[in-house]
């Protein structure tokens, strides 16, 4: 399968953060969604794909070329949607075309009108008078114009009232059911990344936790939960990240076989519950959780 | 770079940029003065607004994030600053070109003005040259909003040593000192078409300079 963008031990330093050995793939015609907590370095690693920061090391290839040798090209075929609108409130869409226009070698302005349209968008409305959502959808109309095989979008759905952000959703996901395209998408909404994302990668401190299929991680990552009693410091190494409250406990494992083996009867007992681990889950053990050789609090 | 320097014109409908390309001309024709002050200092407050009411709005729309992020290289953005520069200037001498003629018809008392000229347009470019030239490298290097006291210097600077060298010309020439007058006739004795050629090349040159300068730091600039 072609490889669409693949990161190859990314390394951006600042002096109090450290975007760490990024490696990740995508390929033609999936989603990924990019989550994290805020500060995690979800945004950095975008920009630096999008050459708004420039790496300290490794390497990003885009469509099988490298991303800082053939940036023009690569660019031809690369859709944006940014966190925070960067349109000109005071232009009009039209105008705003017309300035952006020019840039693709591939615009189709039928396409473009098209969209419009579709998301009840007018040509002669100033940017300024369009909701956020409308804003995102406008990103999204230039994005698909000129033919963008990939596209990608910093928290594309953040800010959305539900509706809207499903919608959006709907749309990305048909974007992709066309085949030839990708998507690499940042959300702090785990549900929204649960919903469309082909492959979920996982950043944490600048670092990428894991970076794998839903149904792998689905498959693979278990949350845990019962009385406190039950763990102690031979069982709790089947975890990663232990939450712990007063009489109870909740952990994520990847070894459910082991955890079976261990725990089988306080599970079949119903005394524990082992079941699959939503992003949410997975993102809030493995961030305030404790792992088994640190001290308890 | 075209569809750059259109949309810094687009944006100066907020502006007062434009009114000043277009009324000053007139209030200057107006004020009945045969010195080109009046007609150099509307058009650098007005290209001082042009260009900030521009940048200002770029900064407040982080605009300049989506165009790396388009296919369009550093060196274009900043290429098209120094091109909406340039379109300023052609367009308020342009301005000036249609309607001194009409004053000229219409008011007797021009009739001795020229507010058009070869000479006129040389104190533009040179007037404009300087005042990017320290601005933009600037503003490339460190954004607009830490760039903001970078552009009242440079208009100052060369608003100042545009009024100042024909003032300093003008006082020196009353001072008797032997040295001081021999070097003043030395100047002098330069034929004025020869500073028409002088100026307008060492400012292509300082411009050239500017924005190697300032695409030198843009490439170094993270977003």
């Amino acid at each position: 399968m072609d490889s669409i963008l693949e990161i190859n031990d990314l390394t951006k330093r600042y002096d109090t953060f450290t975007l760490d050995g990024i490696s990740m793939r995508l390929d033609e015609g999936f989603i990924m969604g990019l989550v994290g907590p805020n500060g995690a370095g979800k945004t950095t690693l975008i920009k630096l794909i999008l050459s708004l920061l420039r790496k300290d090391s490794g390497k990003i290839s885009i469509f099988g070329m490298d991303a800082t040798d053939k940036e023009d090209h690569i660019k031809q075929q690369l859709g944006f949607v940014l966190d925070e609108s960067s349109w000109y409130d005071d232009l009009r869409v039209r105008e705003m075309a017309a300035v952006i226009s020019p840039f693709y070698v591939d615009w189709n302005s039928t396409i473009f009108n098209d969209y419009l349209n579709r998301f009840g968008i007018f040509t002669d409305q100033r940017i300024g008078t369009l909701s956020k959502g409308m804003k995102m959808k406008f990103s999204l109309a230039v994005a698909l114009s000129h033919n963008a095989r990939l596209i990608i979008m910093d928290e594309p759905t953040s800010g959305l009232d539900p509706i809207i952000r499903d919608e959006v959703l709907d749309m990305l996901q048909e974007i992709i059911r066309e085949g030839d395209r990708s998507i690499l998408f940042s959300s702090h909404i785990s549900s929204d990344v649960d919903k469309i994302a082909d492959y979920i990668t996982f950043i944490n401190d600048g670092k990428i936790v894991f970076s794998e299929s839903r149904e792998f991680i689905k498959d693979t990552y278990h949350i845990i939960k019962g009385p406190l009693e039950y763990l102690d410091r031979d069982t709790s190494r089947f975890f990663v990240g232990i939450r712990k409250k007063q009489h109870t406990f909740s952990a994520i494992t990847t070894r459910s076989n082991m955890v079976l083996k261990d725990f089988g009867r306080y599970l079949n007992s119903g005394k524990m519950i082992m079941e699959p681990a939503s992003i949410d889950e997975i993102m809030l053990h493995t961030i305030k959780g404790e792992n088994y050789d640190q001290p308890s609090v | 770079m075209i569809s750059l320097v259109y949309k810094d014109f687009l944006l100066q409908r907020g502006g007062k940029s434009l009114i000043y390309m277009a009324i000053m001309p007139i209030i200057s024709a107006f004020a009945l003065s045969t010195t080109i002050f009046n007609v150099i200092m509307p058009y650098i407050a007005g290209s001082y607004l042009y260009i900030v009411y521009a940048n200002a709005l770029d900064d407040k729309y982080q605009t300049e994030r989506l165009f790396i992020a388009m296919p369009v290289s550093r060196r274009t953005i900043v290429g098209s600053k120094y091109m909406s520069m340039g379109f300023y200037m052609v367009a308020f001498l342009t301005i000036i070109g249609i309607l001194s003629p009409l004053f000229r018809l219409f008011i007797p008392s021009l009739l001795n003005m020229q507010l058009l000229s070869w000479q006129i347009i040389v104190q533009f470019f040179a007037v404009s040259s300087l005042y990017y030239s320290i601005y933009f490298p600037l503003y490339f290097k460190v954004g607009y909003q830490k760039s903001r006291w970078a552009n009242y210097i440079a208009l100052i600077a060369s608003a100042g040593l545009f009024i100042g060298i024909l003032q300093l010309v003008s006082e020196l020439s009353g001072i008797e000192m032997e040295s001081l007058q021999e070097a003043l006739a030395f100047y002098l004795r330069v034929p004025a078409g020869l500073w028409d050629i002088i100026i307008p090349i060492a400012s292509v040159g300082i411009i050239v300079l500017s924005i190697k300068l300032s695409t030198y730091y843009y490439k170094q600039r993270e977003f």
